[in-house]
């Protein structure tokens, strides 16, 4: 008689067991996943249809914030430093946040009781800050407004502590106008990306890398990863909001040789990767592609659209068909529903 | 009466801190670039103001050669304006000695050939900051500063020069590194397209690249006029031989009551080397 440590397994007891813990191991570690993706916080953004950089984007955005009591309360006699997109200026492209959706913003802002508003940028490409501010018109609204821009990649510096480290690096090197900011509100241009798939809120925050310390363009952060950059930055920053540029987006070759699509909407919201995961869908994109939408699901982000609390406009309302390069074809197509639950981040 | 030159030199003077170094804007922290450009760009009767800017320089250093910002021991891209600065003011041998050896180890990261980003990968270049890949602006600087410090022929300044070569967007000019991504050929960036035109004085095989260079800043600098391409398209302009009358009326008009070309440091200081270059009282980028 044997003594059950002793006891051999048959080929087909074992292949039975071998076969049970397999899929044991992957069930548990996609329940996991899965009540992890059921536990993304529910956020609320809201879609507003915009024809036209013409109309009255103020009293738009007012309304707009409106839905976000928490933003305004935070707002009241606060700093706020308001972060659009300037990349390059190439007449005839919609490459950058457009300068009347900037100074309403800045409007609406001091609307709601801000104690000092700031527009901030920092070009990854262009270094002549002169020449994008004056071409782009953005000097000219800023100064109707009467409101300071500051050029992020000249602004004084300081080391923030990498709480994830993503890329690394131990610490990133950001301006003080940004540290010393209550608020920090991205305003995005509603944009595909040839590297990152989509160039949204989140996105965005690259901008707020200094070229005094990274060059132009920040290459640093391309050697390490634009996903991980993009996590470690926004988990330094901590913006508290974003408001998307949709108005007018690119298409195809973004950020800087795509085509335009009046895609007429503003997008926004407290929660980024919601914002941009709804952002995404009205491109007609799915955001569960978006590898740096979905890792930011393990700090806070919300990408499920049964999380999103979606005010204003339905996303089907208006929902738009953006072209991509060939290769991020796959973003345009739903995921499986396995990938989408348990597999994705 | 009081010129252009005066008041910006006054504005340079004003703009120093105790320390000698020079922010970008007023009141700002001491940065290496706007302080090169600035002792650049002040008269050799300002012997206190460029002395303590220098030792500042010396400072920032001292320890390998390499330039760091406060804080922060990684190699910083300014290294080689230090070089071209301790060069061009006769600073002492030791301190461009120490700058030109580690410019001299320090290169960009290299990659494997990739048919999405066609260039040359084997070609070493300088980058913007450590681990970072080479590209146009940063090699330009480093081509500069070690001609001046009389590095003329080291191999790795034909090297940077073949990478300039390399790096030619399709119809001429520079982009800031790439000339093509995806298929999508790179339109041409003024202010990089003058640099490498600076950089590339001496070289061998770069009349075509040049003439197309100086072409694409003819046709587009007054097309969107701003001092920081203005005066970089006056400097190399010039270095060219090229006419600048246009481009300095452009730029003269932009100096503010204040001497000060935007407020910035580093404008006001280019635009006043410009504006000396364009008068033939000497262009500082000349080799």
């Amino acid at each position: 008689m044997s003594s059950a440590s002793e006891r051999r397994f048959s080929r087909r007891e074992f292949l039975k067991l071998a076969a049970t813990a397999a899929g044991g191991a992957l069930l548990g570690g996609g329940v996991l996943r899965g009540i992890n993706q059921f536990k993304q916080p529910a956020a609320a953004t809201v879609i507003l249809k915009a024809t036209s950089y013409e109309q009255d984007l103020y009293d738009l955005l007012r309304r707009g914030l409106a839905h976000f009591p928490v933003l305004l309360r935070r707002c009241a006699g606060a700093r706020v430093i308001l972060k659009p997109n300037l990349v390059e200026y190439h007449p005839g492209r919609q490459v950058n946040t457009h300068p009347a959706l900037i100074a309403a913003a800045v409007e609406a802002l001091r609307y709601y009781g801000a104690g000092e508003v700031i527009v901030a940028e920092g070009p990854g490409h262009q270094r002549d800050m002169e020449l994008l501010l004056t071409y782009s018109g953005l000097e000219a609204a800023l100064g109707q407004v009467h409101v300071p821009f500051v050029d992020l990649n000249l602004d004084d510096i300081a080391a923030v502590p990498l709480t994830a480290n993503y890329t690394q690096l131990g610490q990133l090197y950001l301006p003080k106008t940004i540290l010393n900011a209550d608020l920090v509100i991205s305003l995005p241009k509603l944009k595909t990306h040839k590297w990152a798939g989509v160039t949204l809120s989140l996105k965005n925050l690259f901008g707020v890398a200094p070229g005094v310390k990274y060059g132009w363009p920040k290459n640093l952060l391309h050697w390490r990863g634009i996903d991980n950059s993009i996590w470690d930055i926004a988990l330094a920053v901590k913006p508290a909001f974003a408001i998307v540029d949709g108005i007018e987006g690119m298409e195809g070759d973004g950020p800087i040789y795509g085509e335009t699509v009046q895609a007429g909407v503003l997008v926004m919201g407290g929660n980024l990767t919601a914002v941009d995961a709804t952002a995404a869908r009205v491109m007609g994109i799915y955001p569960e592609h978006i590898s740096h939408l979905m890792g930011m699901r393990r700090h806070g982000g919300t990408v499920e659209a049964t999380r999103i609390q979606q005010l204003g406009e339905p996303i089907s309302v208006v929902q738009q068909d953006f072209a991509v390069l060939p290769y991020w074809a796959p973003i345009k197509r739903p995921p499986p529903w396995i990938h989408r639950l348990f597999l994705v981040g | 009466m009081e010129t252009y030159a005066n008041r910006g030199q006054s504005f340079l003077l004003q703009t120093q801190r105790a320390d000698g170094s020079w922010p970008y804007h007023a009141g700002g922290a001491g940065y290496p670039e706007p302080t090169c450009y600035a002792l650049l760009a002040l008269p050799e009767a300002e012997v206190s103001a460029r002395e303590r800017g220098l030792v500042w320089m010396e400072q920032r250093s001292a320890v390998t050669g390499a330039v760091t910002l406060e804080n922060d021991p990684a190699p910083h891209w300014t290294t080689s304006l230090a070089l071209f600065t301790f060069a061009e003011l006769a600073a002492p041998e030791a301190w461009c000695t120490r700058c030109a050896e580690f410019l001299l180890s320090w290169e960009g990261v290299r990659v494997d050939p990739d048919p999405a980003i066609p260039l040359d990968p084997r070609l070493r270049g300088w980058p913007w900051t450590e681990g970072a890949f080479s590209w146009v602006e940063p090699t330009s600087y480093a081509l500069l500063a070690l001609k001046r410090a009389g590095c003329g022929t080291h191999s790795r300044v034909a090297e940077g020069e073949r990478l300039l070569l390399d790096r030619i967007c399709g119809g001429g000019g520079w982009n800031y590194g790439n000339r093509e991504v995806l298929g999508r050929s790179l339109e041409p960036m003024l202010d990089t397209t003058a640099w490498a035109l600076l950089a590339l004085q001496g070289g061998a095989g770069v009349a075509a690249a040049v003439a197309e260079g100086l072409a694409i800043l003819e046709r587009q600098v007054t097309q969107y006029p701003a001092t920081l391409t203005l005066s970089l398209a006056i400097l190399a302009g010039e270095v060219w031989e090229q006419p600048v009358e246009e481009w300095v009326s452009l730029l003269r008009r932009r100096q503010r009551i204040d001497g000060s070309w935007r407020g910035e440091v580093h404008l006001t200081a280019l635009a006043l080397l410009a504006m000396c270059a364009a008068e033939g009282e000497g262009n500082v980028f000349r080799l």
